[in-house]
């Protein structure tokens, strides 16, 4: 159950950022509604890992990772009384890694139509779900991040799914044409 | 299955969600298979939720996000390194720590002021740097595509000659490569040998690949194998260290360095304990001022573009097909971190072949049908552009035939990260859903010594497989060849005929050949796949990725080889596409296409560079070729000089009259080629043929269909990347706007998912 035993704490943290850095991003950003309130939780949150033993996390570093990113979030907007959910406003504002915006609002109706969809999700399922596709993690994993039981994480995960599903179907795109012609 | 079943499902119940995510417990995934299995409504209602999953997956996953910034990180790498730092200062001679640790140890001592600093030093140091300090690049060429003295046969499986497209590819490769302070010191009793000196013997020794690694992103630092003690390498690890040039995973480190340490393995040279945090790469996300810090300690065969050839001297163009899908996820995978591909990792077949086109209706005798377009070429006027199009018959997932599966999972030290053993968890969870009562799977592990996880077990009863598969874990060192055989072993002891017998190799690619040869390797795994046994090569993982040795293990092995960079992949390839991975319909399928000097005047295949054929070697059946899975398709592109054109950058011939070539030959004026298609269904070993004429009239581009455009689109993004001196006019907005009109209905995604990519490539070359 251990990793290798030549793995060092800093090659295990790098690994950690590689694989983690930018689903815990999304997460905090997703909860905080602020870049640099989120890049802070994250950045505590591999700080904390700093002072864990590699062996000791072995297996359920996703799931530690959240849960301890989630609770620095939620002590710090508790303090700060900015609980507000992401803005549209913020999404516009940030800069992106992504496309330029000018190439982003070309692809709008495309690319971005799940994340648009989800993010009008109620709270608690848009969490689930970040957890499941961006975080990777299992039912049991997420319910052991939120607190919630595995039922219940099933059930929100089931419904945003449904919600989702109903949305994208109703805004799918047209038929593309299709002249591929047989010559020999 | 299971009559007295107790749960009632219908298609609103949450189980299916669970199900379809591959999240319940193995007797209720059991039950809820059969009832799913019985029930074609449940049985939509779960691939509905399966689109949609991958869907979310697919966009959630390019989400844009803002990275820390670099004194965040740099706080977090000086605390993660911050024991090691004192543990390795003392035996740390200067300079062999790397050129990180000048920068990080004031960062340490000046918190986070001093992390400031250093993150705009590092941002801006490789480009101030005077040329001379760059000398040592020279030693680090071969990394991604040989020299033409270290590497003329250095690889012989891609070519492993020079590599043409260097000229241009350099601007975006030279800055790549850190300079470091000073070389890696070698311990202090033997010398170290020069990287410049050892790289021909690199090359001899390891025919595979010409490059070298330099590790990143993975579990174990550079020196994994030696850490446990310095006196105390044992037997194996020697081995390994001889053998296996990768070695262990590898922390990342500016690439100079790296040569050393791998060289130090592979001489049984003992190297000093794990280089620790002077390995921390910096990890600047601003495409203009990122680090160059190359590409992981990944090998990857140089590839040589053939360019035009006259018909004058090459009327026949044959090749092999190449179904594999794994440079375009590797290819994903560099730009998804905001890094341009190096190169030679940019295989452009299968970059094209990755997505699904509507092809060819396959009827009749044959279980391939073949189809030829022929239009003007989008980024070359006066040029054509041909498209030959190769489809295999698909196999509906009720009557795919029964499967018996080894999957062979490599749990070696290397492997144990959540992008590797964890995706493989879940890639054969994802898989195993995908089971029924007639197939079987076994699971063998290799690491030091090979076991066996799971005895044959019933596809129809997931519990057992889902459990064996849970307890998969890492540790030890790679021996690769006894797992292969036991494997194959395995597999043929309960080898079920007519149906699908495959060995399923999941890794890294760090592969310790053990006792037996690399060239032994491959002629037990060729000799397997003559029995009937085929091998699948899913590569995993970042950093110590072994492009190289994965995509010749499959080969030999008659088999595919995907890479895995994410879940959605693994869905891809193991869910929506499974068919095609598991069942060939037919092999050694060889392509051979004359051109009519009556029409072209000279032509290149565009991709296949390692898949070309001698044209004798068309007709002669005992000469190996790729193979095709149910529902593959094989795309290729021809770029056609016609004869009224003239070559490209040259003058018309004002003699052209007399020594015309296409004078003696007007045979069959009206044709522009000729295809022919040899193949062999999977039991047998004498090949078919499938011929075709080809008429030289074209269709206009406006015309093409959108499979057309998006082909193109795909190779032109290809050529970019490569930097291909026959890219023509073509630009990343021409790439854009010929995906965008090839989209089609695209109904996974994966068109778009490539606008994206394109988006983001020319983001990082600097255009808006």
């Amino acid at each position: 159950m251990t990793p290798p035993e030549s793995v060092t704490r800093a090659e295990w943290v790098r690994e950690a950022l590689e694989c983690h850095e930018a689903s815990l991003l999304r997460y905090a950003l997703s909860m905080a509604g602020d870049p640099d309130v989120a890049r802070d939780a994250v950045q505590d949150t591999f700080l904390r890992l700093c002072e864990q033993e590699p062996g000791e996390l072995h297996g359920r570093l996703a799931p530690w990772l959240f849960t301890v990113c989630r609770n620095r979030l939620l002590d710090v907007l508790r303090k700060e009384r900015r609980m507000s959910p992401l803005t549209d406003v913020d999404l516009e504002t940030r800069p992106s890694e992504g496309p330029s915006p000018a190439a982003a609002a070309e692809s709008a109706d495309s690319a971005s139509n799940v994340l648009a969809l989800m993010q009008r999700l109620p709270a608690n399922q848009q969490e689930v779900v970040r957890l499941k596709f961006q975080g990777q993690m299992s039912y049991e994993e997420i319910a052991a991040v939120t607190s919630l039981s595995v039922g219940n994480v099933g059930f929100l995960l089931h419904t945003a799914l449904k919600t989702l599903r109903r949305q994208m179907l109703a805004l799918e795109r047209p038929e593309g044409r299709e002249l591929g012609s047989r010559i020999a | 299955m299971n009559p007295e079943e107790p749960m009632n499902l219908n298609p609103d119940s949450p189980e299916l969600t669970a199900f379809a995510l591959g999240e319940l417990p193995a007797e209720e995934m059991r039950q809820v298979a059969a009832l799913v299995a019985a029930d074609p409504a449940l049985a939509a209602e779960v691939d509905a939720i399966r689109a949609c999953a991958t869907q979310l997956q697919d966009e959630m996953t390019m989400e844009p996000v803002e990275a820390l910034l670099p004194e965040q990180r740099a706080t977090i790498e000086a605390a993660a390194s911050g024991e090691d730092v004192q543990d390795l200062a003392t035996e740390a001679s200067p300079g062999t720590g790397g050129w990180w640790r000048w920068l990080l140890e004031p960062a340490w001592g000046l918190g986070l002021t001093g992390a400031a600093a250093l993150a705009i030093t590092f941002l801006i140091w490789p480009r101030t740097l005077p040329p001379a300090t760059q000398t040592p690049v020279s030693s680090d060429g071969p990394r991604y595509g040989p020299l033409p003295e270290a590497g003329l046969d250095a690889s012989r499986h891609r070519g492993g000659r020079q590599n043409s497209a260097d000229g241009i590819s350099a601007p975006a490769m030279a800055p790549s490569v850190p300079p470091p302070p000073a070389p890696l010191a070698a311990p202090a009793s033997k010398p170290s040998p020069r990287p410049t000196t050892v790289a021909p013997v690199d090359s001899s020794r390891e025919k595979v690949s010409s490059g070298t690694r330099k590790p990143r992103g993975a579990v174990a630092s550079s020196d994994p194998v030696a850490a446990p003690g310095l006196a105390g390498v044992s037997p194996a690890q020697a081995d390994r260290a001889l053998t296996a040039p990768l070695g262990g995973a590898a922390a990342p480190q500016p690439a100079p360095q790296v040569m050393e340490p791998t060289l130090m393995r592979r001489y049984g040279l003992v190297p000093r304990p794990g280089p620790g945090p002077d390995e921390v790469r910096p990890r600047g996300e601003l495409p203009g001022l990122r680090l160059p810090d190359a590409f992981g300690g990944e090998r990857y065969s140089g590839v040589e573009e053939a360019g035009f050839r006259p018909v004058t001297e090459a009327r026949l163009s044959t090749f092999s097909i190449d179904v594999d899908t794994a440079s375009y996820a590797n290819v994903r995978r560099f730009l998804r971190e905001g890094r341009m591909p190096p190169a030679d990792a940019v295989r452009v077949e299968e970059m094209i072949n990755y997505f699904r086109y509507v092809s060819p209706e396959v009827k009749g005798p044959h279980p391939i049908a073949t189809r030829v377009e022929v239009s003007e070429c989008p980024w070359a006027p006066g040029h054509r552009l041909a498209r030959v199009s190769m489809k295999a018959r698909e196999v509906n997932r009720r009557e795919r035939p029964p499967a018996n599966l080894v999957f062979l999972v490599d749990v070696s030290g290397s492997m144990d990260t959540e992008n590797k053993l964890g995706l493989v968890q879940q890639s054969l969870r994802l898989l195993t859903g995908q089971l029924t009562a007639r197939d079987h799977v076994s699971i063998v592990t290799y690491a030091g010594e090979s076991a066996v996880a799971l005895m044959p077990a019933n596809g129809g009863e997931p519990g057992p497989i889902l459990d064996a598969i849970l307890r998969l874990r890492a540790g030890g060192s790679t021996h690769g060849s006894a797992g292969i055989r036991t494997a194959y072993a395995l597999a043929r002891t309960n080898r079920v005929t007519e149906g699908v017998n495959r060995v399923i190799l999941c890794t890294d690619g760090d592969f310790n050949v053990g006792e037996t040869s690399r060239e032994q390797l491959l002629a037990l795994i060729a000799e397997e796949a003559k029995s009937g046994v085929f091998l699948t090569v899913l590569g995993f993982g970042m950093g110590n990725y072994n492009d190289s040795t994965m995509e010749l293990l499959a080969d030999r092995g008659n088999g595919t080889y995907a890479y895995i960079d994410s879940f959605r992949e693994a869905r891809k390839v193991l869910s929506e596409e499974l068919e095609s991975s598991l069942v060939t319909v037919a092999k050694d399928v060889k392509f051979q296409i004359e051109f009519n000097p009556a029409q072209v005047q000279s032509w290149r295949l565009i991709g296949y560079e390692n898949r070309a054929l001698a044209n004798r070697d068309f007709n002669d059946d005992t000469k190996d070729a790729g193979d095709i899975g149910a529902g593959h398709a094989v795309t290729a592109l021809y770029e056609i000089v016609p004869v009224v054109g003239g070559e490209p950058g040259v003058d018309p011939l004002r003699y052209a009259k007399q020594e015309s070539p296409v004078q003696p030959a007007r045979v069959r004026p009206e044709e522009m080629l000729f295809v022919k298609v040899r193949y062999k269904l999977p039991e047998t070993t004498e090949s078919r043929l499938l011929e075709m004429a080809v008429p030289g009239e074209i269709q206009p581009w406006d015309r093409v269909g959108a499979d057309f455009r998006f082909t193109a689109a795909v190779a032109g993004f290809g050529m970019l990347l490569r930097g291909s001196p026959h890219r023509g006019t073509v630009d990343f907005d021409t790439v854009l706007t010929l995906a965008e009109r090839g989209l089609g209905t695209d109904p996974e995604g994966y068109r778009a998912e490539f606008i994206d990519l394109v988006r983001r490539a020319r983001q990082l070359r600097g255009r808006p």
